[in-house]
């Protein structure tokens, strides 16, 4: 029975009882949370973690502290870190006078998001092409908001995602919650890239508990689309998962842009394809693993479960203290029903 | 050499030292157990011994509270900058000392028990 020596390094801090480092493709920002017996850690100070074992480890999480609580009489101190994306979360634009805010013409949305970014200090920025351009005609403002809260309504309006990663790196990339390519490639849209799997597949030996869900909760098997005027178009498709002859409409309010029926048409059977599914979802525990992260795509082999397929990391926590090191994972994909 | 904390003597009739390693036990599906090891607790060390008098009594008991680490030294043990944990004292039933010839006769006896701590 091989014993693994653990390892976990925490800037200016000694004495590590726990470290928690959770990142969710739904949360803003990744958090770690740690208790310490020492530390000379003040609050904003810059923070990274590293961890694993002594022979494989790695940088989980950069940032910054945001809260510390000192008990006593453990001594102890719990410290609380948002990622670097926390800049942008409290970087609020105002403009010295009202007569003259900030303003941006013709401006492709990965160059706007960039340079606020850079406004709140975070120059580490890697971005997928949009092919969407602001204000072509004429110039628009930037003023009175968050950072952050005015670039994720642009990921929002591009069905996109804005992340910080591991090592400080800001994300705008076209990315879903689920495997986007591989699977369904007829679905696939300008921009969307193959997704990689990561060469670790998910299998029963390393999970100290595993389970699958299936839900049908988001899929719509009836999509109506309206137009300029009169134009409507449908399209729906009977399932095995819903009562025989009910349906979940999704509507599609398009009467600025959809002026023909054709077009109409299309967009009802395209959205169809796309809504028409449903989510399976894989919650895992495993032997802790320091390679592991959200947002990325892995292949879960479980024989326990019944599962061969790809799934995408919408979580992932890392947990170590005295009662060892675990990484637990949400994972999840699409199915055509 | 005769045994001592913090220059107080002690008549030492049991010594005991006491190490662990901390390490996780995770049972995978499907597989063997894999341990995974936190680190280390440092030793602790427990003392039984007899003290003479009540004033040496009382010095014992106020280490306790000064966050201070003392030397141990005795017979065949390393001198080490300990820190006392715990301390308890039981009286004994005794008329007569000679234990103890710095303290007088009539000093009372106490059975007790030190853990230390690193």
């Amino acid at each position: 029975m091989a014993a693994r020596k653990l390892y976990a390094t925490i800037t200016n801090c000694s004495g590590i009882k726990s470290v928690s480092v959770n990142s969710s493709h739904d949360n803003s920002s990744t958090v770690a949370n740690f208790e310490v017996v020492s530390t000379s850690l003040t609050l904003g100070d810059a923070v990274t973690v590293d961890m694993g074992y002594t022979d494989d480890h790695q940088v989980i999480f950069t940032g910054y502290v945001k809260q510390i609580e000192h008990q006593v009489p453990e001594n102890t101190y719990t410290i609380l870190c948002n990622d670097v994306m926390v800049r942008a979360m409290e970087y609020f634009i105002a403009s010295d006078s009202p007569a003259s805010p900030l303003k941006y013409q013709n401006k492709t949305a990965e160059s706007l998001v960039g340079d606020l970014m850079a406004k709140a200090g975070l120059t580490n920025y890697t971005y997928d092409v949009t092919l969407f351009t602001f204000g072509v005609t004429k110039e628009f403002e930037v003023n009175l908001v968050m950072v952050f809260d005015y670039c994720n309504a642009i990921a929002d309006l591009l069905t996109w995602s804005l992340w910080a990663d591991s090592v400080g790196t800001v994300h705008f990339e076209n990315r879903k919650p689920y495997p986007m390519v591989n699977e369904y490639p007829e679905n696939v849209q300008p921009g969307w890239q193959v997704d990689t799997v990561e060469a670790l597949t998910i299998i029963d030996t390393m999970c100290l508990e595993i389970s699958d869900t299936t839900s049908e909760k988001n899929l719509r098997n009836k999509v109506v689309v309206y137009g300029t005027g009169e134009i409507a178009a449908n399209a729906s498709r009977v399932v095995s998962l819903l009562p025989a002859g009910f349906y979940k409409t999704a509507v599609l309010g398009a009467t600025e842009i959809v002026d023909d029926q054709a077009t109409a048409q299309n967009i009802a059977d395209y959205n169809l394809d796309m809504f028409c599914r449903y989510t399976q979802q894989v919650r895992a525990t495993l032997v802790g693993n320091p390679s592991l992260r959200a947002r990325k795509v892995h292949h879960v082999a479980s024989t326990k479960l019944g599962v061969d397929a790809n799934f995408y990391v919408s979580q992932c926590e890392h947990s170590l203290s005295s009662s060892g090191y675990t990484t637990s994972l949400g994972l999840r994909r699409m199915i055509k029903a | 050499m005769a045994w001592t904390y913090n220059s107080q003597r002690i008549y030492v009739l049991a010594q005991e030292e006491n190490a662990g390693q901390i390490i996780a036990r995770l049972q995978p599906l499907s597989t063997t157990t894999t341990l995974q090891i936190f680190g280390d607790e440092a030793p602790t060390i427990r003392i039984e011994g007899i003290i003479v008098g009540e004033a040496k009594k009382d010095t014992f008991l106020a280490m306790l509270n000064d966050g201070t680490a003392y030397n141990l030294v005795g017979d065949g043990f390393s001198s080490q900058s300990l820190y006392l944990s715990k301390f308890s004292a039981k009286r004994r039933s005794v008329v007569w000392q000679c234990i103890d010839t710095q303290q007088a006769t009539s000093a009372p006896v106490y059975d007790v028990t030190l853990e230390l701590m690193k």
